[in-house]
């Protein structure tokens, strides 16, 4: 029988993991929650799981300052996985679970297995060049995307509810907190989604970007250097491994190349669209579907025929 | 004056790596090593401060037997100096041998004012290694950094969440995980690569850590790494005037369904 503990202070997140951690778990197995927030803790309790535990602290905001007592906890409850939500705060969280209980820490893990005295799980390398298959003892601790869970559903159950008033990290003061709510759209959750690369000549174009995206309901994503360089749209809108990840029913690539960190963030699209003047371009073997051709000639021609 | 360490990575370039489209084997033989990329942008934040302020950079790095190669580069970029340790078994090393040996480096240095990192590398991206240098060392950790600002009596770091950002006061020697849009990277002049030729570089051996066994010995197993393969149509237009391409990939797509 083994102890599987999650850790989020996001709900969706938390909810998400508890999906997670009944897909790894067998019969007898248990289930714990860790959480730095009470009212998420009523919610999560509504869930079958053995217990909810609520680290109680001194303050808001940098919730990583909670992160010894976090670790503290599940060293306690001696778990033998630790699932942690591969967010922000979950990142730099789930390390520092996992030297306290002495483990692994697989992190952005996939199929994950859960053997007798073992884990087994997959992991993206080289930007998505390659996946790396990887095992650890237990105990262990993994960290997992979001989205690839359901959350787990209200369950009506009465589970059981501790709370524990804990410290947070002293040497660092969090002075302000800037929440950022609903500014840019979420390009993640997008069904139909155009990029745009280095290959766009100047910032008047994306007038036609713009067009094109109405007309095709589709939202606007871009490649690194067009967020970070040129500063044409805003870091959330950047696609590729270390950016947004996007799984809709359509790409249309304008103007990129097709390197591997942007291509790692649409691998999971339905359907590939590249339009390139270089016919070499590596985004053409990614591609289900090719135009060859100048941007500036085949986005009007694009439009003109949608019209009809 | 704040005395900084960077901690860098020698890494295969992902640009270059071939995947057999069979095997499913990574074939190496045409890819270059690099200063991983993020590595890069944490220089490069290094740097700047120590522009500002005066002080002093030291890189530091822990790699494979090609490691000597990366010293011109690191101090090409604007580190002052480079202590480095090559080990015949790196590639064995996970996040926790990784970090164990980058801490034990900086502790027998001195941890100076501020260790910066990277979030992750471009090859392995386990995303822990400063964390847990952190830990190591007994210092706080702030990860997603997106700017450094040193005051009088401390440090003002701002750094994302996952609900915006959030503003930071550090008191004392902390460790930085830094996003890459912190810095965009320099290419250094012709003048700085000249003068990284007479900087310092000190090569550590492991014995000299005196690193505890348990320390050396990796929590994660790698069983294999294959390469991915994405099966897509490949239709390509490429022929014809505009407006029979565009015909083509709309046709395409109506047969996908899509309009």
């Amino acid at each position: 029988m083994k102890k599987i503990w999650l850790y989020s202070e996001d709900l969706d997140t938390a909810e998400e993991m508890i999906t997670a951690a009944r897909s790894i778990a067998q019969a007898g197995d248990d289930i714990g929650v860790i959480t730095t927030s009470k009212a998420n803790a009523e919610e999560l309790a509504k869930r079958d799981v053995v217990k909810v535990v609520v680290l109680d602290g001194d303050g808001d905001g940098w919730v990583e300052g909670y992160a010894a007592a976090i670790a503290a906890a599940l060293e306690e409850v001696e778990a033998d996985v630790v699932l942690v939500g591969n967010t922000i705060s979950g990142r730099n969280i789930a390390p520092v679970i996992a030297a306290k209980i002495g483990g692994g820490l697989l992190s952005a893990a996939s199929n994950i297995q859960l053997k007798d005295n073992e884990v087994e799980a997959e992991r993206t390398v080289y930007c998505g060049v390659a996946v790396s298959h990887e095992q650890t003892g237990l105990p262990a601790v993994i960290t997992i995307d979001k989205n690839i869970f359901d959350p787990a559903a209200d369950e009506e159950a009465k589970t059981e509810i501790s709370i524990k008033q804990v410290n947070r990290e002293s040497r660092v003061a969090c002075i302000e907190t800037i929440k950022v709510e609903h500014q840019d759209i979420d390009i993640s959750k997008s069904e139909r989604v155009i990029g745009v690369g280095r290959g766009i000549d100047k910032k008047e174009d994306l007038l036609m970007i713009d067009k094109l995206a109405d007309r095709l309901q589709a939202a606007i994503g871009c490649t690194r250097p067009i967020a970070e360089d040129e500063k044409w749209y805003s870091v959330e809108r950047y696609i590729g491994i270390s950016g947004q990840m996007i799984k809709g029913s359509l790409y249309i690539a304008v103007g990129i190349s097709g390197q591997i960190q942007h291509v790692a963030g649409v691998r999971d699209v339905k359907t590939i669209v590249a339009i390139n003047k270089d016919e070499n371009a590596p985004v053409f073997d990614v591609a289900d579907y090719g135009i060859v051709g100048d941007y500036n000639e085949v986005i009007p021609a694009l439009l003109t025929a949608i019209e009809k | 004056m704040p005395k900084i360490i960077v901690c860098y990575k020698w890494v295969q370039d992902e640009e270059d790596i071939k995947v057999n489209q069979e095997s499913l084997t990574l074939d190496f033989s045409r890819s270059k090593k690099k200063i991983s990329e993020y590595d890069k942008n944490a220089l490069e934040i290094a740097v700047q401060l120590v522009e500002q302020q005066e002080g002093e950079v030291t890189a530091v790095s822990y790699g494979a037997g090609d490691l000597k190669q990366s010293l011109k580069d690191v101090l090409s970029r604007g580190a002052d100096k480079v202590i480095w340790l090559d080990d015949a078994d790196f590639a064995k090393a996970d996040a926790f041998v990784t970090a164990n040996v980058l801490a034990a480096v900086i502790k027998k240095n001195g941890p100076g004012d501020m260790i910066i990192c990277a979030d992750g590398s471009t090859d392995n991206c386990s995303q822990q290694v400063p964390v847990r240098i952190g830990l190591e060392l007994d210092l706080p950790v702030i990860t997603a950094v997106i700017a450094i600002e040193i005051v009088e009596d401390g440090v003002i770091v701002t750094r994302r969440s996952d609900h915006g950002q959030e503003k930071l006061k550090v008191c004392g020697p902390a460790v930085y995980g830094v996003l890459p849009e912190a810095a965009k990277a320099r290419v250094p002049s012709l003048k700085q690569v000249m003068k990284a030729a007479k900087k310092l570089q000190l090569q550590m051996q492991l014995e000299e850590l005196e690193l505890a066994a348990e320390k050396m010995q990796p929590k994660i197993i790698q069983k294999k790494v294959e390469g991915y393969v994405m099966k897509r149509k490949n239709v390509i237009f490429k022929t014809g005037n505009v407006q029979e391409r565009v015909k083509g990939l709309l046709d395409g797509l109506s047969q996908e369904g899509i309009f």
